[in-house]
């Protein structure tokens, strides 16, 4: 197992810039996600560390050497590709022997191996099959099983279940995960569902248009979003952005839009007295959809009031889409009560759930 | 219940209709016209075949005996023969028939393998190399194509007897090479491009590096494209009867030069003009065949997701 490195790495095609100044280092035995839209980058990113694309900038080390330079068959990894990419003219068999006929294994190691990472991935009677005779999550467990018959430095996942059903994707999230105990190993993953990152990832990459977000924890980057962009990517739905204005009050802070006034509470105001926030600023609050105490009738301390534009049950819970003013946000609560549309609705919003983000910027003001 | 029924009952009629205009219902009086048109076309490509194949085991007499003028049953008089191998062996023996099909064997094969190992390089790298003014090389490749053969013949018959080359086999390997080559490569690139780059990829990750990505993936999966160039670049030399006339002169000479050489001065050899032609046909029938097989396979099914 290893450690990558990469340090101020640039990919340009032509004239458009895919990763602008890249650093990040993914610590032996870690689960290393790449989180971020199609389009940011981060597909490269991992084709840079396979070998498979030029680096037009930086460096890239695995181990503390330099691969810049390096074929990627001499980079002793593994990578499952999205598209799973099994050879067509081999059986399931040989597709996963491969890399290991190809060190020239002695046959009785390779059958073993081979064996063992069926065995693991429950694939064990699809050996003599050919890869068209299989489905979309049996092509994929053949494409885990060429990955991890031998012992690579690292592994590169790029999105290898966004495209099986809903079912077997949650399915295997935990089979990936599980796998990575199992195995030990460095692994890097890329998706663009930040579901995947959050369930799996010990540390999360977040990338947006070449350029990276956030590097944290689930938690971290959930709960501590460095940015507009972080806090609006995580999170289903997503988090409310509420344009409106921080003002000075007495010694804290409040925020005012034209339909609330929301009193910040001292840990939040602590934090923006030590940036030396201006007396007056544009704002956007940010608000996840479970960070409101709802109620229709009137409470104590009551924050914002709105009315109810629709109701999405889920079961489990209720998604109140809420009309305040102008803006329409949506918040999250457990079924049970009956929400009437167009009747008014109380919100008292939980204080330690409150995010600032500076408008221009889009920064995080609670960093 | 009744507005969810009409719902219901709408997309199905939409449906029905659309399906209308996809597959069009065949009226019987088509369906006739097609196997008239069909049945016609058979007789009027495999007729001379067939008159050629059952000539070429008759005597001149019996080849060229007719029916008395109004005996419709004496067509039948065409299956009614003693059957000889006269015509074969005046071919061989008499006219010395085996180096033009010799010459044929070697050049045609020849400049198939020549085509076909450097098509399927030159193929392989512009299909996934990145370079300058790529498409000018393809189109500059594939135009050489453009021109009719005997756009060439002067200027090469000229160069060729500069050389040397001429009235020799290598001459006339190099003379098919020069069409053949293009052609193959532009017909194996067309399956290097439908080939998906993971694959290769995968292979590179695994540990393979260049030249065994290419031997052990791309090109096994590029094979019946690799073949199907190959048959067609034999056929086109072995029936070719410019270049072996012009290039192979006196000492290359080719089947289908060498049956027109048995229309001699004197007399017309209808006998073994036949067995030739037949010689000429039958390795052309079963590469046809062959290919067939080989251009139907979709090797690449199932290896990637669709």
């Amino acid at each position: 197992m290893a450690r990558v490195r990469l340090e101020k790495v640039w990919k340009r095609y032509g004239s458009v810039e895919a990763v602008k100044d890249l650093s990040l280092e993914c610590q032996d035995r870690e689960f290393l996600c790449l989180l971020g839209p199609s389009g940011c980058g981060k597909s490269s990113t991992l084709r840079m560390i396979a070998g498979l694309e030029f680096i037009s900038e930086g460096s890239i080390y695995i181990d503390d050497k330099v691969v810049n330079n390096v074929d990627p068959y001499k980079r002793d990894i593994a990578m499952v590709f999205e598209s799973y990419a099994l050879y067509p003219h081999k059986k399931v068999f040989e597709n996963m022997a491969y890399p290991l006929r190809v060190q020239k294994l002695p046959e009785a190691d390779i059958q073993k191996r081979v064996r063992r990472a069926a065995e693991i991935l429950d694939i064990a009677g699809l050996l003599e099959r050919w890869p068209r005779q299989l489905s979309g999550g049996q092509k994929q467990r053949v494409a885990i099983g060429r990955a991890i018959v031998r012992d690579p430095k690292v592994f590169l996942l790029d999105e290898p279940i966004s495209h099986l059903d809903a079912k077997l994707r949650t399915h295997m999230r935990g089979e990936l995960k599980r796998l990575h105990r199992d195995l030990d190993a460095t692994m890097i993953y890329v998706t663009h569902d930040q579901l995947e990152a959050m369930t799996m990832a010990d540390r999360i990459v977040v990338l947006n248009l070449g350029v990276l977000q956030q590097v944290g924890t689930p938690d971290e980057v959930f709960n501590h979003p460095r940015n507009k962009f972080v806090a609006g990517f995580l999170g289903d739905p997503p988090m409310n952005f509420i344009p409106s204005q921080l003002q000075k009050k007495g010694k804290g802070y409040k925020v005012v839009h034209e339909q609330f006034t929301l009193e910040l509470p001292d840990s939040i105001s602590r934090k923006l007295i030590a940036r030396q926030s201006s007396d007056s600023v544009e704002v956007e609050l940010g608000l996840r959809p479970e960070s409101f105490d709802l109620s229709s009738k009137q409470p104590d301390g009551c924050d914002m009031q709105g009315k109810i534009y629709v109701t999405e049950p889920l079961g489990e819970d209720v998604i109140i889409d809420i009309t305040l003013g102008n803006e329409k946000i949506k918040a999250k609560t457990v079924i049970g009560q009956a929400w009437q549309i167009d009747e008014p609705i109380y919100m008292r919003v939980k204080h330690d759930r409150i995010h600032l983000f500076d408008k221009t910027t889009g920064e995080s003001l609670l960093m | 219940m009744a507005a969810k029924s009409r719902e219901t009952k709408a997309p199905r009629k939409a449906a029905a209709g659309a399906q209308e205009t996809i597959v069009h219902k065949r009226t019987p009086f088509m369906r006739i016209l097609t196997v008239v048109l069909l049945a016609v076309w058979i007789v009027w490509t495999l007729a001379p075949l067939l008159i050629t194949a059952l000539s070429s085991f008759k005597t001149a007499r019996e080849a060229f005996a007719t029916p008395t003028y109004g005996d419709w049953k004496g067509v039948w008089n065409i299956f009614r023969f003693q059957p000889t191998l006269v015509n074969f062996r005046t071919l061989f023996l008499i006219e010395g028939f085996w180096p033009y099909i010799w010459h044929g064997f070697v050049a045609s094969i020849g400049s198939a393998l020549i085509a076909v190992v450097m098509g399927t390089l030159g193929a392989y790298g512009l299909s996934r190399g990145k370079f300058k003014r790529e498409g000018d090389i393809s189109f500059w490749i594939i135009s050489t194509r453009m021109a009719p053969a005997v756009v060439v013949i002067v200027p090469l018959y000229y160069i060729f007897r500069r050389i040397g080359l001429l009235s020799t086999l290598p001459g006339l390997i190099v003379a098919y090479t020069t069409f053949n080559l293009s052609f193959s490569l532009w017909l194996i690139k067309g399956f290097f491009d439908d080939l998906p780059v993971e694959i290769e990829e995968a292979a590179f990750v695994d540990g393979d590096s260049h030249w065994a990505v290419f031997t052990k993936v791309a090109v096994p999966l590029a094979a019946p494209g690799i073949v199907a160039a190959f048959v067609l670049c034999v056929l086109m030399s072995w029936n070719d009867f410019l270049f072996a006339a012009v290039i192979g002169g006196h000492r290359a000479k080719t089947v289908p030069v060498g049956i027109t050489e048995l229309r001699t001065t004197v007399e017309v050899l209808w006998g073994p003009i036949n067995s030739a032609t037949i010689i000429l046909i039958i390795p052309m029938i079963a590469l046809g065949v062959l290919i067939r097989k080989y251009l139907i396979q979709g090797l690449t099914m199932g290896a990637v997701r669709e």
